[in-house]
């Protein structure tokens, strides 16, 4: 009798964990409705896509405007899946903005999509590609403060300014000062 | 008893699913499941998130921080001074420097800041800002090149990166992922603040500032300018008034500069003989191209 007694009780055990299982998974359930997505807007020209990522098999499927926003699916190496409204495939990292982490979308991505605008701002057309794990950093000064172009053509114009090694070297001999490199290629 | 193994192995499976079910939603939730989905999972969040952040700081980084950061300086200070004459002769010292560094591949490059105060700022990524300010205060091309030449060290030991890797790195370890660096962009923030502070604000440190002189000497007895120029330069700026805007208000280590030139300079007498003579001040030249008139300050 007292066998049975506990296998009653185990059965009772095994019920109450079932229950809190199926409560555990239908509360977990709903996340997957309004899961958070990454979100990113292709950039400056009509981007070709692919229906997988190998350089041998894949085939255009076909291409996204510029502007578009889509739903990052997955992410490899230089490779991003993505979502948009009419379209699914591999497109290259290099051909997306930032990746942008969106509020809480609604259960239907296709909705959420469609209802994102189109236009792209000038700060997700940057082309710099930020340091990985972090930010874009165009993105990060634009958003503290507007720059007027004419500081960034200043710096531009700075990092474009060349001089030859002649020169270089004449500049030291005018003033009779030692040029390394002379001795070095001299020996 | 067959009911009880099949509830058993459905409570079980039940336990399974909602146990792994919500660790990887990025991955499952926009996407059907295949096999090797958690693996890959996985293995993408660790490819993509903090184990990155925790290599050194690539060169390319160290440009696109560098670019970042003068635009920030250029935005603060009011724009640089365009005279073609006086820039092709402050790259012409500043480059052939940056040819006798350590890192003599970088592109060094040099600009003249439209202030008035006196200050100096190492880019990483090899820019250089001095202020007009700063050159109003140098008497000879000896003490350009050591000014220079301070700035190209802090470069070329990558001081100013280096500041910037370590403080990541402990940003890192108190934020675990990309993804949560993302979700609170207001860490990554302060890191950058931090960074641009360190290069526009404050000095690199004790330490830091007086290998930068040891290197300047070096670099610059290289070139056959005479090496005490730095040293010269340094005790005449200690002279200025220091409630001028920006006069190494955050320099407390400029005594300290000075003591160990003059020290390093006693020494180097002391082991290589006096070689004075042969040594270069260039002070004619220098006026030739920085001036009052060229530097549109008053006389």
């Amino acid at each position: 009798m007292g066998g049975v007694d506990i296998l009653r009780k185990f059965r009772q055990i095994g019920e109450i964990a079932i229950l809190l299982a199926l409560a555990f998974l239908v509360c977990t359930l709903p996340v997957y409705g309004q899961e958070e997505s990454n979100i990113v807007f292709i950039l400056n020209e009509p981007v070709d896509v692919w229906d997988t990522k190998s350089p041998l098999t894949s085939k255009v499927v076909g291409s996204i405007e510029p502007g578009t926003p889509a739903l990052i699916l997955r992410e490899e190496k230089e490779w991003v899946l993505v979502q948009t409204t009419t379209l699914k495939g591999w497109v290259h990292r290099l051909f997306i903005s930032e990746v942008k982490k969106e509020a809480t979308i609604a259960k239907d991505p296709f909705e959420f999509l469609a209802q994102l605008s189109p236009e792209i701002s000038a700060l997700e057309t940057g082309s710099a590609h930020s340091i990985r794990g972090l930010i874009n950093f165009e993105n990060l000064s634009g958003s503290e403060s507007r720059i007027h172009p004419q500081i960034i053509d200043q710096i531009d114009r700075m990092l474009q300014y060349r001089l030859t090694p002649e020169e270089l070297d004449r500049f030291l001999q005018e003033g009779g000062l030692t040029n390394p490199h002379a001795e070095q290629s001299h020996n | 008893m067959p009911n009880k193994v099949i509830i058993r192995i459905i409570a079980g499976l039940l336990f399974l699913g909602a146990t792994f079910a919500p660790l990887p939603q990025s991955a499952w939730a926009n996407e059907p499941w295949y096999p090797g989905a958690l693996l890959d999972y996985f293995k993408e969040r660790m490819r993509n998130d903090s184990a990155r952040t925790f290599l050194p700081i690539s060169l390319a980084e160290e440009l696109a921080l560098g670019k970042e950061i003068a635009i920030e300086i250029n935005r603060r200070f009011g724009g640089l001074l365009q005279n073609d004459d006086l820039i092709r002769y402050l790259n012409q010292v500043g480059m052939n420097l940056g040819r006798v560094s350590s890192r003599p591949d970088l592109h060094y490059t040099l600009g003249i800041l439209n202030a008035d105060f006196i200050n100096a700022y190492a880019i990483p990524g090899g820019m250089i800002f001095i202020t007009r300010g700063l050159l109003a205060q140098v008497r000879d091309e000896s003490e350009l090149a050591g000014v220079l030449a301070h700035e190209v060290a802090h470069i070329a030991r990558k001081h100013a990166i280096e500041t910037f890797a370590d403080e990541r790195k402990k940003e890192m370890l108190r934020v675990i992922s990309r993804q949560e660096l993302e979700d609170n962009p207001a860490t990554v923030k302060n890191l950058y603040a931090k960074m641009k502070s360190n290069v526009l604000d404050r000095d690199m440190g004790e330490e830091m500032e007086i290998e930068a002189d040891q290197i300047a000497r070096i670099m610059t007895a290289r070139l056959g300018y005479d090496p005490d120029g730095l040293a010269r330069y340094l005790v005449r700026v200690s002279r200025v008034s220091p409630n001028r805007e920006g006069h190494f208000q955050f320099s407390p280590a400029l005594e300290k500069r000075i003591k160990f030139l003059e020290w390093k300079s006693g020494l180097d007498r002391q082991t290589h003989g006096e070689q004075k003579s042969e040594y270069k001040v260039l002070a004619e030249r220098f006026r030739k191209f920085i001036n009052a008139h060229t530097l549109g300050t008053q006389p």
